[in-house]
């Protein structure tokens, strides 16, 4: 009901009907029946509000009653005369005769209303032109609803009047809230006005006067701010390409350089890298580019050295426009200040100057070549040199390792760790020292500038002997892997299949230092055994002779398996090879008297470094009268004198008795 | 110790590739040059815009067909040149080498 009022209001003030207001319900009509239910679902917790002020709704359609209704008398009722046709008198017009009418002439307007066309558009001309209102009357006549009655089946004219009742609360809620928004708009200024239209819940929660409208100018820009806005736009927009072109440009060029490396570096990789090297994807840690490694260590080879990863990232230098070989190793070294990895073992003999009961240096192992820096200009860069050097730097550490390795155990034998990087061996004349050194300048100009010596060649076969060895240790590696590959490279395994025993030292065990040692010691015992043997044996029986037997077992047999991998037989093979060097030292000596028989001294070794001696004394008679063994050399003296006193001499005496 | 002719010819193809993925750089921002001159009002540009466009996609074209192309090569070589992607490649024979090149040391101290 407080809602009537304003649009009663507006209806009488504004006939003309030229400028309708914000709120004018004919206005909002179009869009709510177009509504769809779930609109109207929205809406309807707010129909509780509008339902009080149901009235609303008539005025609400676009009712030709509600225009007609509007006009004064005196126009309206020669309307209707005319409408009823001439010779009619408005006073004959009764209620009763006007529903027999309607009722009769159903038919009738819904023909008119179809050449008519639509009704609301009958309706907004109406509106819009009061000036031709002569056909409207005849909807009066005949209102929509009651016309398609006729036509339209129950269902759908139910259908038809929900959706009309929607579309019509729908508006109902619109209108309303509108009026509120204007109430509240109007409360700031006019309070009582505002208050009497503004509903309960709109008083209950928003408090009056809390909205404000201002009425802003609208100022036309001038041509020439159009002109000027236009042209800022254009230019940001020039802008924007341009700094997109040169964007574009600038990564061409960029990538243009980048590209160009790329390609030399590929072309390098293929001119250098063989298809013997192993090369694979790996990240450079330093630069955190992709890049290509390529692996110099042992690993697959056979080794176990694991303190060095043998890995190195294959990166372009772009000063110098070659490749270089970084290890991977090398990147985290430098990262704690380590710098020089680069070590190599040096063999160098001392003599002993008996005298004074010291050392000289009577030989030192040549330098690889490999270590003698550029002889041509410019190979150090070459790359091939530089996988050789990685290749034999790796070597000489595991070298070293393995050698400190198998020292450990052989302190007893004059062999001493004397720090990190030096293994000493003592013998009685001359003493061994290996020793790993880094690579500088100094080291190798002393050496090149140091004169021949005379042990120089010694010092050098016994570095190559070690390398090679380090390789049958190697091979015997790869065979133990082949025989049984699920056992891992560092668990001994206990498989029966892997105790092949060469003399009696198990395949993993590190045979470097030993074999060598062995050879220098039997070499020495050898020479002791000949000077007892002079000075029991030779000196005292005349006649007598001493001479070397070649030991029977000494040959060494291959034994006949059944290999089935052509791989480990030819592993097997290379490394029987060596078996003549990796055997125990032995030396059989055989001395022979004249009448008493002979004496034969068996001196060999059950861990290369010591020496037992094996005296068997056969008489004359062919009888073995001793067989014994001996691993003091003092106690072979006394047993030889012994026996020579005893036997050969006393034979000898004896016979001399008899005849 | 180069490698063979078909690495080669590989490694120069896929250098054609980047060289055409990178000349799809520059005709495209030829292209945003020529539409900022038609933005200018030349309208003369339009023609040569029409020509960078068509350069752009030509050589994209020509890129993604190369690389399809060695695509094939690579899956046609799978186990045959090459090894099986998920293989590595071991570092064998290294023992044999250094065992020759020591042999050779001694060699030359022997004589």
């Amino acid at each position: 009901m407080a809602g009537e009022e304003p649009q009663a209001n507006g209806f009488r003030s504004d006939s003309t009907y030229k400028k309708p207001l914000a709120i004018d319900p004919n206005l909002i009509r179009p869009v709510p029946s177009f509504a769809s239910p779930t609109a109207d679902s929205d809406n309807d917790h707010k129909d509780d509000q509008s339902q009080p002020s149901t009235g609303v709704t008539q005025p609400l359609v676009n009712n030709p009653y509600e225009t007609f209704g509007n006009m004064p008398l005196d126009q309206l009722i020669p309307l209707i005369l005319q409408s009823r046709g001439p010779g009619t008198k408005f006073a004959d017009l009764t209620e009763e005769s006007l529903m027999e009418e309607i009722m009769k002439d159903a038919p009738l307007p819904q023909a008119q209303q179809d050449s008519d066309g639509d009704l609301d558009m009958d309706g907004s001309q109406l509106t819009n032109d009061p000036g031709q209102r002569t056909p409207e009357p005849q909807q009066i006549e005949g209102p929509a609803q009651a016309d398609e009655d006729a036509v339209l089946s129950q269902e759908q004219f139910r259908q038809l009047k929900a959706s009309t009742v929607q579309s019509l609360n729908l508006a109902v809620n619109e209108s309303s809230l509108a009026l509120e928004f204007v109430s509240l708009l109007l409360s700031s200024v006019r309070p009582s006005a505002a208050n009497a239209s503004m509903s309960p819940f709109l008083k209950k929660t928003v408090p009056p006067a809390s909205l404000n409208a201002e009425k802003i100018p609208f100022q036309k820009p001038s041509s020439d701010e159009v002109l000027e806005r236009s042209l800022i736009a254009k230019g940001w927009k020039q802008r924007s390409l341009e700094e997109s072109r040169t964007l574009l440009k600038d990564s061409y060029l960029a990538l243009e350089k980048s590209l160009k490396k790329e390609h030399s570096y590929w072309s390098k990789v293929s001119h250098n890298i063989s298809k013997k090297d192993v090369v694979f994807k790996m990240k450079d840690r330093e630069t955190g580019e992709k890049s290509l490694g390529i692996k110099y260590g042992y690993e697959d080879s056979g080794s176990t050295y694991t303190q060095e990863r043998g890995i190195a990232v294959l990166r372009h230098n772009s000063k110098l426009d070659n490749l270089e070989l970084v290890p991977a190793d090398r990147q985290q070294a430098n990262a704690l200040g380590k710098e020089n990895n680069e070590k190599f073992v040096r063999v160098r003999i001392f003599t002993k100057i008996e005298e004074e009961d010291d050392y000289i240096l009577t030989g030192e192992s040549h330098l690889d070549k490999l270590l003698i820096p550029n002889q041509v200009a410019g190979e150090q860069n070459d790359f091939r040199r530089q996988i050789s050097r990685l290749k034999f730097f790796i070597f000489e550490k595991d070298l070293m390792y393995q050698l400190k390795r198998e020292s450990e155990n052989l302190i007893s034998y004059g062999v001493s760790i004397e720090n990190e990087n030096k293994i000493t061996i003592e013998f009685p004349t001359e003493k061994l020292e290996l020793e790993t050194m880094h690579v500088n300048d100094d080291v190798i100009m002393n050496h090149q500038q140091d004169a021949p010596k005379t042990n120089d060649r010694k010092a050098t076969l016994v570095l190559i002997m070690l390398r090679m060895l380090l390789v049958v240790i190697y091979k015997k590696q790869l065979r133990k892997k082949l025989l049984c590959p699920q056992t891992s490279i560092g668990a001994s395994a206990k498989s029966p299949k892997v105790h092949k025993v060469v003399g009696r030292l198990q395949d993993n065990e590190v045979l470097l230092l030993r074999p060598i040692i062995g050879k220098f010691k039997h070499e020495s015992y050898v020479s002791l055994l000949k000077k007892i043997i002079k000075g029991f044996v030779l000196d005292v029986v005349e006649g007598s002779s001493v001479r070397k037997v070649e030991n029977p077992s000494n040959t060494v047999t291959i034994k006949d398996e059944v290999v089935y991998d052509n791989h480990i037989a030819k592993l097997d093979k290379e490394i029987h090879l060596f078996d003549k060097i990796l055997e125990m030292p032995r030396s059989d000596l055989l001395v022979e008297t004249p009448k008493a028989g002979t004496i034969l001294f068996l001196l060999q070794s059950s861990n290369y470094c010591n020496a037992t001696t094996g005296v068997k004394y056969t008489n004359g008679a062919g009888e073995t009268l001793f067989d014994t063994s001996f691993s003091n050399f003092k106690e072979l003296e006394d047993f030889l004198h012994f026996i020579v006193s005893e036997y050969v001499s006393g034979g000898q005496e004896n016979g001399v008795k008899y005849e | 110790m180069p490698q063979p002719e078909f690495i080669q010819e590989r490694l120069e193809s896929l250098n054609a590739v980047d060289n055409q993925l990178l000349s799809t750089l520059l005709h495209a921002s030829q292209a945003v040059g020529t539409i900022e001159e038609l933005k200018r009002g030349n309208e003369n540009m339009k023609s040569q815009f029409e020509n960078h466009i068509r350069s752009f996609y030509g050589s994209l074209e020509e890129a993604t067909v190369a690389l399809r192309r060695e695509i094939r090569h690579l899956d046609e070589n799978v186990g045959t040149r090459l090894l099986p992607i998920n293989v590595n490649k071991k570092a064998v024979g290294q023992d044999n080498e250094k065992m020759r090149e020591q042999f050779e040391h001694l060699e030359h101290e022997a004589s």
